[in-house]
């Protein structure tokens, strides 16, 4: 591909396009990836992705095309605008972009050890060794998922207003699940790792290897969680996926702009918690997953603050969003791939340290569950949910016995005023996976947070 | 529609029997034309058109796999995967070659001469129609029409290529009362045209009306009735447990049970590759063996195990058409096809007005992420209505529900419905189960 050339040519091309505004993303990507299942390996594949998107805006209509094929630029343009046009006829009003300096820019990934110089059978070889500490684990271990993929893109931005930015991208990322079965019961314990710029987080694992043996052969011994209402320490991996399912999805400013009753809910300077709860998304943080120098629609990075000492300050922005508000742009319209337009999502979500400690988050609880790894999650903006894979009882003031099956859920509103702790200790955990919104998944992104403590928190389980 | 990778295919296949000892070439096509309202209005016309090739090869007895959608030359895709296959897994199974493949039809030109126009139209109607009764709603809906194109090639002698179209419709609708909020939807989704698109407003405005009443429950246990949508997340542990790789793997808690019983003889679950208008329907699965009907519960008792060509081999059963790949750059791998859960005796408003006191759930929020191989189906009643004494009387909000799935459909079941939706690759009816656990926020 002569990315020079195109460049030129794409700036040319979006110079005098009958529309408001217009943009392209081309992208290719290297992808390598590899998966063990039990003693083989499952696969082994080396795949190439090259496509490209078109977004055009005319009268508050927008068009977008998508295609695989180079050849097929100027008229999937052309189709793009096209679609505008007949959408913006039906539609028919003055949509705003919030403004942004135009930029033209290079940008490379962040420093590290690329994937790319790895040979895939050191790769091969060092996730074998992995796979190979579970099933010699022995106990009730009987298999194992050992996965890992690494992604190279080459991402070039042009946009009707001048803007061009050529980007090179790494994400890396991987999980690793022991499997423990007895009788009727199987359960399993996890190792994620993910990174934007080094392989070195793939490296020195074993120990946290042999410790998923562990929870996975001590969680067919736990008994199951009772249903009911909890005081709940969340680990700062639990406590990030909360800070993403609670808060982040909500802030996401495309699903409010024109919803005045949600908007009216989420008004700047509304309190949502106390004093010591700080949220915030940033693109800033190079190596994380949510790491966004740019993002799809050229807006450079930034942090946005979302909840300052207890107060909603921000949001997440497109650039329509933005100016739909009244508010700037953020860089946070991203998009999973050049098959999809971008749309308002999360970068780097991370809950702001505070001064507790976890001995001070035990102290005076009475019935109490510490949950420690997280298992996903779940919000439909005003509810939310999430599950956890290692959990413990906590009695009287001290960690007690593992449980199991523990799905927690809560009132949004509720749930961040009760919050009662804030811990010093945020862990800049990376993980596998990622976060959907619509059709749109997984999306890169990260979650940073020390542990919190809510004060009340149903869980799900047995009734008795 | 013919695509570069068409002409491709032969000379890919060719260039890889010359270096492995078998291969197989995977190349697909689609067009996609969604339309997109979002808030009440129209907001985007898409169009979307992907096209690429996957290939497969056997070279020293190891499977290796590349895919692409750069037109790259063929001997590098051929290079790459033959580089993979050094480190791949062992295979003990050939690429199938041609065989008797059912009828079945999966082309319906209304679909594919569905425009963007006639789309806007549909959705302008639907939307119309709900804020002509509930003028205070957020709507979204989004319309998509898919027309797609498959050739596979083997060293077998199998070259087939099968034509599909789909037409979805999905919406959602947005009630928002100070910090309350109500979301309701309802999709429509077949590989043939929808005949009346504007019952997805009716089943909408009917779910809102309801949704706007609160109900409250105490904790406790509850007669509850699963609607088709939901039905996916309770049926969530057993086709985990059919899986054959799961089975292989020995971790399916079925993994020695075929015919025993594993739930009421009310019971029987299908995995059905040829139902028609099903979204995963086709004559042959996407590692060219042919599509069936396979009982995985019949009559409570357990049937079957699905399989793709690897775990056919593992586990010495005959392949049963559940190779399926989740996309251009994914290699096959045991996937279900159409799921349909048989239908019972009565429509399931009578069951509603059997219930004293219980909930009817649409959606759970969660409920995925529960341990299948356990059972546990543990979740947020992201949208369900109380019922008392047989009528359904407004929405249970802040409350998680609990069950086990095989003790549930084993031992706690009430009855089936005999009205079943068809809704994507699902046909389903609903379900009431007995002494199901709720917790409240108290």
């Amino acid at each position: 591909m002569d990315w020079r050339g195109l460049k030129s040519h794409l700036t040319d091309l979006l110079k005098k396009l009958p529309v408001d505004y217009a943009d392209v993303r081309i992208e290719e990507s290297e992808i390598s990836s590899l998966q063990f299942r039990g003693p083989e390996i499952e696969s082994v594949m080396e795949t190439i992705s090259f496509g490209g998107g078109v977004r055009a805006l005319s009268n508050g209509g927008w068009g977008f095309a998508s295609f695989n094929s180079i050849e097929d630029l100027q008229s999937r343009i052309d189709h793009a605008c096209e679609m505008a046009r007949v959408a913006g006829e039906r539609r028919n009003e003055k949509v705003e972009l919030a403004p942004v300096e135009p930029v033209q820019d290079t940008v490379e990934p962040p420093e590290g050890w690329n994937p790319a110089g790895v040979s895939l059978s050191d790769k091969i070889n060092l996730f074998a060794d992995y796979n190979r500490i579970i099933l010699n684990y022995g106990g009730d271990i009987v298999s194992s998922s050992v996965g890992y993929g690494d992604r190279r893109t080459r991402l070039l931005f042009a946009n009707s207003e001048g803007t061009c930015v050529d980007q090179t991208k790494i994400d890396l990322q991987g999980g690793i699940a022991a499997i423990a079965t007895r009788g009727s019961d199987t359960q399993t314990g996890h190792v994620s790792f993910g990174s934007s710029a080094d392989y070195s987080v793939t490296q020195g694992l074993e120990d946290e290897v042999t410790d998923a043996c562990e929870t996975a052969c001590a969680l067919l011994d736990a008994q199951m969680i009772q249903g009911g209402d909890y005081m709940v320490i969340a680990s700062p991996r639990m406590a990030g996926i909360f800070a993403h399912e609670a808060f982040g999805h909500l802030s996401e400013a495309d699903d409010l702009m024109e919803k005045e009753r949600m908007r009216e809910m989420m008004k700047l300077g509304r309190r949502f918690g106390g004093e010591i709860l700080n949220i915030y998304d940033t693109g800033l943080t190079p190596g994380a997953r949510g790491y966004l120098p740019y993002d799809d629609e050229g807006v450079p990075a930034s942090r946005a603050d979302l909840i300052r000492e207890g107060v909603l300050v921000g949001r997440l922005h497109s650039r329509r969003s933005a100016a739909r508000m009244g508010e700037e742009p953020t860089g946070n319209a991203r998009a999973l791939s050049y098959r999809h337009p971008p749309i308002c999502r999360m970068r780097n979500t991370c809950i702001g340290a505070g001064e507790a400690s976890f001995e001070d988050m035990l102290d005076g609880v009475k019935k109490g569950l510490y949950v420690v790894t997280p298992q996903g999650g779940q919000t439909d903006d005003e509810m939310f949910t999430f599950m956890a894979g290692k959990s413990y009882l906590i009695e009287d003031g001290e960690v007690g016995p593992m449980v199991k099956d523990v799905t927690l859920t809560g009132n949004v509103f509720q749930t961040l005023q009760d919050i009662d702790m804030v811990g010093h200790d945020v862990l800049e955990w990376e993980s596998a996976g990622g976060c959907g919104k619509g059709e749109q998944s997984p999306l890169p992104t990260s979650e940073w947070a020390p542990h919190i403590r809510i004060q009340n928190v149903v869980v799900g389980g047995e009734s008795e | 529609m013919t695509s570069p990778y068409e002409r491709q295919a032969e000379i890919v296949l060719e260039l890889a029997a010359r270096r492995a000892d078998s291969a197989e070439v995977w190349c697909a096509d689609s067009e996609r034309i969604p339309v997109r309202f979002e808030d009440n209005k129209l907001q985007m016309l898409e169009a979307s058109s992907s096209t690429g090739i996957a290939l497969r090869v056997i070279a020293d007895g190891k499977m290796g796999f590349a895919a692409s959608t750069r037109e790259s030359s063929e001997e590098d895709l051929v290079e790459m995967a033959l580089s993979t296959a050094q480190f791949g897994t062992e295979v003990d199974y050939e690429f199938p070659g041609p065989d008797q493949y059912p009828v079945v039809k999966t082309y319906d030109p209304a679909v594919a001469r569905l425009d963007a126009d006639t789309m806007t139209e549909t959705g302008e109607a639907i939307l119309e129609k709900i804020l002509h009764h509930e003028s205070d709603v957020d709507v979204n809906v989004s319309l998509n029409r898919g027309v797609g194109r498959a050739r596979l090639l083997n060293t077998s002698g199998v070259d087939m290529t099968g034509e599909g179209t789909s037409a979805s419709i999905v919406c959602f609708a947005t009630w928002v009362e100070g910090d309350s909020l109500l979301r309701t939807g309802d999709v429509l989704g077949s590989q043939f045209m929808y005949e009346d698109p504007e019952q997805v407003a009716e089943r909408i405005i009917e779910q809102l009306d309801l949704g706007r009443r609160p109900a409250q429950i105490s904790e406790g246990k509850y007669p509850v009735i699963f609607g088709p949508w939901v039905l996916g997340d309770i049926l969530r542990p057993f086709l985990a447990s059919v899986d054959g790789d799961a089975v292989a793997k020995g971790f399916s808690p079925w993994r020695d049970r075929i015919g025993e019983p594993v739930a009421d003889e009310r019971v029987s679950i299908y995995d059905d590759g040829l139902m028609h208008g099903g979204l995963a329907t086709a004559p042959w699965d996407d590692e060219g063996v042919p599509s069936q009907c396979t009982p995985l519960v019949e009559n409570g008792k357990l049937q079957n195990f699905l399989v793709d060509l690897r775990n056919a081999a593992r586990l010495e059963r005959p392949p049963t058409g559940n190779g399926q790949r989740g996309g251009l750059s994914s290699p096959p791998g045991v996937g279900t096809s159409n799921i349909c859960v048989k239908a019972g005796e009565r429509p399931h408003y009578e069951m509603i007005a059997s219930v004293d006191e219980g909930i009817l759930v649409h959606q759970l929020m969660g409920a995925w992420g529960s341990n299948p191989y356990g059972g546990q189906v543990s979740g947020n009643i992201a949208l369900g209505f109380k019922i008392e004494n047989g009528e359904l009387v407004g929405r249970v909000k802040n409350t998680m529900l609990y069950l086990n799935a095989f003790d549930a459909w084993q031992d706690q079941l009430i009855e089936i419905s005999s009205d079943v939706r068809q809704i994507l690759s699902y046909r389903l009816p609903h379900v009431a189960l007995d002494g199901v656990s709720i917790s409240a926020q108290g």
